[in-house]
């Protein structure tokens, strides 16, 4: 699974933009232990030593997917707020100071099927760094005044990501893909959604979603599992999952829309975008194509394969690729390239025609594929070597795809045929719908003779927005 | 500033950290990293990471773009990129072959004082990873259609750079912060034009002039390195020959109030402001203290503009420490006047206040955690390790550097505010419809 530096949604806190991440899979060799506290909060624990640090990661199974229309970004708003007061700490600026006296350094993110809150600490302060995490998810005030300030500040984020050339062309193919339930794949949400916050709706996504049923704690670095199980139960009991609690589910997407381009010019965009998106497979429900689906993106990022040298070698792409972001809703396969306009339309042509060109024999080989299995397993010990970002990783696996997903991914990705990618592309690209969009300047837009047609979208998605 | 000396100095930053009792446990680690001087006097640092057998080896040149012409800076970037592509032993195809089939991690970057080729690895592969990196370094074939792909790699990356509102907004700043010439200069449209006007040849003599065994060192991070291993990494390097070439001298940039704001039109719905200031040199004395008052500056900013005001979603305060310090501060708002308003509020009253000792200790929890997160992972290690080696001549001192943050007290913090915190130069990026460049006079004039 790897997101292209182009485009990316998921939504940190604390940083100061919004950040891409690849996360990488597992082995078969499990490196965490699992255990359950007495308050049902999966517990995955870690033991790296490396250095004398901890990193407490809490992620619920939670962000737009568990939203409504008329909360979208919502989840994105208590995610804030979880860095605001709670019963022992009564507001932020004692939040702060109580970080610097532990030594904490941390942020959170939502994306669309994951919320994370994390921080790393001396390995010394875990007692209290549990106890810090669990006020922080059990107890918050969620504070009226404190909201009213956090409002403007969510706000200052989503006008930065509405400062980039592509924000509304984005926003217009999520809604083109996802019709009537865009808002379940978009976790920073609606501006009118979150100038109108109240704490009424905040309290109603705790009680849906921030439950120890819904959520798990991962701890790495220099702990042990037994003394991170005892202090989970000491500090996290209070905290409960009514007992009519059940998880939201917000039913299936629509049906995936017919083939649809749209291009859109912006005076700011420095080179010409194109990207063409078709429906992928889903790690709750595809689970095998899922497999299949990310041996075909390495393969296509193959330095010594056909795509790379035609694409990115040859010099007739500034960067080109296949993305394909592993969730278990959702899935999308992307094919991408960023290029200068006198090739633009070449390029288009070349990447729709690429999927017939996959499915030709010798277009991959056997020896790609070896190399791409090697670099998977590599790859996972490279992921071990940071406790404190693998202790991430493991949270987005748990929350989107399951740890049974996540512990046999290589063995799996081991049984992945050239065969299966070739049944693959023709069951997921080959006469297919796919929906793309072109972002360009209007300079450029006439060296690749393209036609700016966002006009009737924009009216239609976007009035109103 | 390119992405790799944002990197260095976030290192640096990050390195900075306060004597506390999990400190003893650094011992060890001081103990793991050694040094060797080869015949030609270029030092190879290694550093042994006990339980991993993930290998980091970088070959750092003491070169960077601030060390070229005005009009040639580019060429410093390009030639890295241009460095991956091909070699007299490895051409392009074989270079794809082995990276991909023993997953070598090869990368070679710029900067602006330094520069580094670097692989990473698992130690089963590192002898054909050492063989790839030393050609890549000692004889990288800049071939034309090599030269061609490079340039538009780069082109693209500072067009990148122009349409970001935040790279932008620190562009547009240094159009006031440094002058023409000054070495740390190079705008995103000049890069551009100087990368478009470079051939083959010139990236084939900058190449000739960065093999210097003096201002070149190696770094290793990995399990404990084998005789064979540094036998064959030692023949590899100690064929570059010692030219002793002299090194730059970098002048602080000049303060000229009557050109010390920049505005950049953008219709966007938040502004970018970037502040701009000379601080401590990493080699200063007051250094640390640096650190830490940048540190406690930025909280402060946060607190007060982000927790208390809600006037934006990202400020903060930070130093980029070269030879010549840099002090930034950055903040993104709707409410600019507001912000700028508070901001200056906020920088005045730490003049005139300081911090306290309880404070201080405060900001060292937080260093403690920052400096471990640093030695974790063997990039960072090596990188910091590199770091050290090229400003102070001595990796080691990374592991001091603890003391020194210790001894920092509460009047440090003072003093260096009130020596740095002014003559700032500001750049804008927003709408002008919705700005007026006399809200700045507020930030000006504390």
């Amino acid at each position: 699974m790897k997101l292209h530096k182009y485009f990316c949604i998921l939504i940190a806190t604390q940083l100061f933009a919004a950040v891409c991440l690849a996360q990488s899979k597992a082995s078969t060799t499990r490196s965490y232990k699992r255990a359950e506290a007495t308050n049902g909060l999966q517990i995955l624990t870690i033991e790296m030593p490396k250095v004398p640090l901890a990193t407490i990661v809490l992620v619920a199974k939670a962000g737009a997917m568990t939203e409504l229309p008329e909360t979208n970004g919502l989840t994105h708003v208590w995610e804030h707020m979880f860095f605001k007061g709670n019963k022992r700490i009564p507001n932020q600026e004692a939040f702060n100071k109580r970080i610097r006296q532990l030594g904490i350094t941390y942020n959170g993110d939502t994306s669309a099927e994951m919320v994370r809150y994390y921080f790393t600490l001396p390995s010394k302060n875990l007692d209290d760094g549990l106890q810090f995490m669990a006020d922080a998810i059990s107890t918050p005030l969620l504070d009226d005044k404190e909201l009213g300030r956090e409002r403007v500040v969510v706000l200052d984020e989503y006008d930065r990501n509405a400062s980039q050339p592509g924000f509304e062309l984005f926003n217009i193919e999520r809604m083109i893909m996802y019709g009537a339930k865009e808002h379940l794949r978009n976790p920073l949400g609606r501006r009118r959604i979150i100038e109108t916050t109240n704490r009424n709706q905040l309290l109603t996504i705790k009680s849906d979603v921030f439950v120890p049923a819904n959520s798990a704690l991962i701890v790495a670095g220099d702990v042990t599992a037994e003394n991170v199980k005892t202090l989970v139960d000491k500090h996290f009991a209070a905290w409960t999952t009514p007992p009519d609690w059940k998880p939201i589910n917000r039913g299936p997407f629509p049906d995936f829309p017919q083939t649809t381009e749209v291009t859109k010019t912006h005076p700011l965009a420095q080179n010409v975008t194109q990207q063409f998106t078709w429906k992928g497979p889903r790690t709750l429900h595809e689970k095998s194509d899922t497999w299949t689906a990310d041996i075909l993106l390495q393969l296509l990022e193959h330095r010594s394969g056909k795509f790379f040298k035609k694409f990115v070698d040859s010099g007739l792409a500034l960067g080109a690729g296949l993305s394909y972001h592993s969730q278990g809703q959702a899935g999308e396969l992307v094919l991408y390239a960023a290029s200068r306009p006198e090739t633009a339309s070449n390029i288009r042509k070349a990447l729709l025609d690429q999927p017939k060109e996959w499915v030709k024999s010798g277009y991959f080989n056997a020896s790609q594929l070896s190399d791409v299995r090697r670099k998977q397993r590599i790859g996972y010990k490279m992921e071990l070597n940071r406790p404190s970002e693998y202790a991430k990783t493991l949270a987005f696996w748990w929350a989107t795809s399951g740890l049974d997903y996540y512990d046999n991914y290589l063995s799996n990705l081991e049984k992945v045929t050239l065969n299966d990618v070739q049944k693959f592309v023709k069951k997921y690209f080959i006469g297919k719908p796919y929906v793309g969009i072109t972002l360009l300047n209007p300079e450029d837009a006439k060296v690749a003779n393209y036609i700016d047609n966002s006009a009737p979208y924009v009216e239609k998605y976007l009035t109103n927005y | 500033m390119t992405p790799f000396l944002t990197f260095l100095s976030s290192i640096l930053f990050i390195a900075a950290v306060t004597l506390t009792p999990e400190l003893s446990s650094a011992e060890p680690d001081k103990n793991l990293t050694t040094t060797q001087k080869l015949r030609n006097d270029m030092t190879l640092i290694s550093r042994e990471t006990p339980g991993s057998d993930i290998v980091t080896l970088s070959v750092t040149f003491m070169t960077g773009s601030a060390d070229e012409s005005f009009n040639k800076r580019a060429i410093n970037e390009l030639a890295m990129e241009a460095m991956t592509y091909s070699t007299k032993k490895f051409n392009k195809a074989k270079i794809f072959s082995l990276t991909e089939k023993y997953s070598i991690g090869l990368a070679c970057r710029g900067g602006i004082e330094m520069s580094q080729c670097s692989i990473q690895t698992v130690n089963e592969y590192l002898p054909q990873a050492i063989d790839l990196l030393a050609s890549v370094v000692t004889e990288p074939s800049f071939n034309k259609d090599d030269v061609t792909l490079a340039k538009q790699q780069r082109v693209a990356d500072y067009q990148r750079d122009i349409q970001n509102p935040e790279s932008h907004a620190n562009t547009t700043v240094n159009t006031v912060f440094y002058d023409l010439h000054h070495p740390y200069r190079l705008l995103p449209q000049d890069g551009i034009k100087q990368t478009e006007s470079l051939t083959a040849e010139d990236l084939k003599s900058y190449h000739r002039s960065l093999l210097d065994a003096s201002k070149i060192f190696l770094t290793y991070a990995g399990p404990k390195m084998s005789a064979k291993i540094r036998k064959n990494i030692v023949s590899k390097f100690e064929k570059i020959s010692k030219l002793n070439s002299p090194k730059k001298i970098v002048a602080a940039p000049l303060f000229e109030p009557k050109n010390s704001i920049a505005f950049e039109h953008r219709q966007i719905p938040t502004a970018y402001i970037r502040v701009k200031f000379n601080a401590p040199s990493i080699l200063a004395k007051d250094a640390a203290a640096a650190d830490i008052m940048f540190e406690i500056l930025s909280q402060k900013l946060q607190e007060e503009i982000r927790t208390k005001r809600s006037l934006s979603y990202a400020v903060y305060a930070g130093t980029i420490q070269y030879n010549q310090g840099i002090g930034v501060l950055s903040v993104s708002t709707s409410k600019p006047k507001e912000t700028l308003e508070a901001m200056a509020a906020v920088v005045k009253s730490f003049k005139e206040l300081g911090v306290t000792q309880e404070e201080l200790n405060e900001y060292r929890n937080i260093f403690t955690t920052s400096y471990f997160l640093t030695l974790e992972s063997h990039g960072s290690l090596a990188g910091a390790l590199s770091s050290f080696q090229f400003y102070f001549g001595d990796a080691q001192k990374l592991y001091d550097l603890p003391q020194k943050i210790s001894a920092v007290t509460p009047a440090d913090i003072q003093r260096i505010a009130r020596d740095v915190l002014k003559n700032f130069r500001i750049g804008v990026v927003y709408d002008k419809e919705k700005f007026e460049t006399k809200w700045l006079d507020v930030l000006t004039k504390v």
